[in-house]
């Protein structure tokens, strides 16, 4: 480790520690099995929520952080661990920990893709309100756990694995073959089963609780098109063009209001010019908490939601409607709901 | 203890449109730090699905956001559902955000224009809370006060007799 550590003089050990009796190693074939939340809860960073980049552990109480997140908490002014709050005095209170970044390469080593993913994952959050990204992470990190698993047993074949991480995100703007492949009713064959099966499929596999088509909240599958009389404005096209068909798929619980919530966030966010950081060169920030830009400073106004029953026909949505009972009231029909929305932008 | 975080002072998020910073020196800017933070957190509070706490941004601003916490069971609050409004500053999650009730909330903890005393939001603040957590708290809250130090001094005073108290209490 580095240098520059001044060795420390004593160690006082907790009664535990002084009685605790080793645990006997396992040297057979046996598996243990480590739940992919609460594996990736320990590799996650309580700051940034995100992976833990260059770890840095607190010296007295174990704590770790990345250090970008750490070195800010400290410099803003809380002199204690923000996980137990025990005073770090300073940056010294502190100890890089490469064994532990190591680690994380170890258990993922694309972690560019990883995070990848995960933007997706991300990304696709704010534009439907679903179960689905629940199990579209586990998937991907259980696609990483079979990682792990190879490189535990080299001899095993992957077959079982997953050969990519790379998980399509679920939601998306695909809107042609809405169909095909991802209906929520068990009846309908996957007929079509051109790419790797989807994270949906995956994990119907593994008994994932409320899996689709589950009672307790039904799924409901809604293609979101701009309304007829949006098509006049110009602007609103060329900025939203190649995303104004919108594909969600959600609890029939959620409501009308829900929906346009998360389409006029995800509206503004086309509008907005900002790009997406890529890159994730970890470097000490200097200070540079202070600065907002959220790129979101345009914003989409009253946005409504229709249904057209039949053709021709065209009726608003109220707010608080259940997405159950729009389907009830002007759709039931075996087929993702088609809406229309419009807004106005200032 | 001694430290001083106001997140009522200029540390306000402002409305004008972002300062960009593209000189490429930094790398990763705050903006798109609090960003990630703050969907990691609309992923979790999804995912706990936790009774009686709902939170979601506030139309297409992620740096504001609408809560609802129901009333504790058991409470004189139950069966009552309370709106906030949750701002976040642009040192979130190292600084706490602004939480306010928008609904009325006749509480020993809460003055009339909303604000909130809870240790959480001021001196207690740790960059480990989120959403979640907060809103988690403050039901907590609604059904045990801390009457020493009371925003609303009549609340604290009749809080134990809730009867009277109940008399006090906007129905929705
Ligand atoms: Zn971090
Ligand atoms: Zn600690």
């Amino acid at each position: 480790m580095s240098s520059n550590d001044p060795i420390e003089k004593s160690w006082d050990l907790s009664l535990y520690e002084l009685h605790r009796v080793p645990q006997e190693a396992i040297t057979d074939e046996t598996e243990i099995a480590v739940s992919a939340r609460a594996l990736q809860s320990e590799l996650t960073c309580p700051i940034c929520l995100d992976m833990l980049t260059q770890t840095m552990t607190t010296k007295e109480c174990l704590h770790r952080f990345c250090a970008e997140c750490i070195v800010t908490a400290l410099r803003s002014g809380n002199k204690e661990c923000p996980t137990c709050r025990k005073k770090l005095v300073s940056k010294r209170s502190l100890r890089p920990d490469p064994n532990f970044d190591m680690l994380v390469e170890k258990i993922f080593p694309n972690r560019e893709e990883y995070e990848a993913h995960q933007e997706s994952i991300l990304e696709s959050l704010s534009r439907s309100h679903s179960q689905n990204f629940i199990t579209s992470i586990t998937d991907g990190i259980k696609a990483q756990m079979a990682h792990v698993k190879a490189l535990n047993k080299k001899s095993k074949s992957q077959d079982d694995a997953p050969d990519s991480p790379h998980h399509t995100p679920i939601t998306g703007n695909r809107n042609r073959d809405l169909d095909s492949d991802e209906e929520p009713t068990p009846s309908v064959t996957k007929k079509k089963k051109k790419v790797k099966p989807t994270s949906l499929q995956t994990s119907a596999d593994d008994a994932n609780d409320s899996g689709p088509g589950s009672s307790a909240t039904q799924e409901l599958e809604i293609v979101f098109k701009l309304h007829p009389k949006m098509l006049e404005n110009k602007e609103v096209i060329e900025a939203i063009k190649e995303s104004s068909t919108r594909y969600i798929k959600t609890t029939s619980k959620a409501l009308v209001e829900h929906l346009c919530k998360y389409l006029a966030m995800r509206i503004s966010l086309d509008f907005s010019p900002v790009k997406k950081e890529t890159h994730t060169t970890p470097s000490s920030s200097s200070g540079g908490v202070g600065t907002n830009s959220t790129g979101m400073t345009s914003s989409v106004k009253d946005l409504t939601i229709f249904i057209s029953p039949s053709p021709g026909q065209m009726v608003e949505l109220t707010p608080n409607m259940s997405l159950k009972g729009v389907n009830e009231k002007y759709w039931m029909v075996n087929k993702p709901m088609e809406m229309l929305y419009a807004f106005h932008r200032h | 203890m001694a430290q001083n975080i106001q997140p009522q002072s200029s540390t306000h998020p402002g409305q004008g449109p972002p300062p960009k910073d593209l000189t490429g020196a930094e790398a990763r800017p705050a903006g798109a730090q609090i960003n990630q933070r703050l969907q990691h957190e609309l992923m979790s509070l999804m995912m706990a699905n936790d009774k009686g706490i709902s939170a979601f941004p506030d139309g297409d601003k992620l740096l504001s956001w609408v809560a609802t916490v129901e009333g504790p069971p058991g409470s004189v609050y139950e069966g009552m559902s309370f709106k906030l409004k949750l701002d976040f500053p642009p040192g979130y999650p190292y600084v706490a955000p602004i939480v306010r009730f928008t609904t009325p909330c006749f509480h020993p903890n809460v003055d009339l224009q909303g604000n909130i005393c809870l240790d959480i939001l001021k001196e207690k603040w740790s960059a480990l809370y989120e959403v979640r957590t907060l809103l988690l708290s403050i039901q907590v809250l609604l059904g045990e006060p801390n009457n020493e130090s009371p925003l609303n001094s009549q609340a604290a005073a009749l809080w134990s007799n809730p009867q009277a108290f109940r008399k006090h209490l906007t129905p929705k």
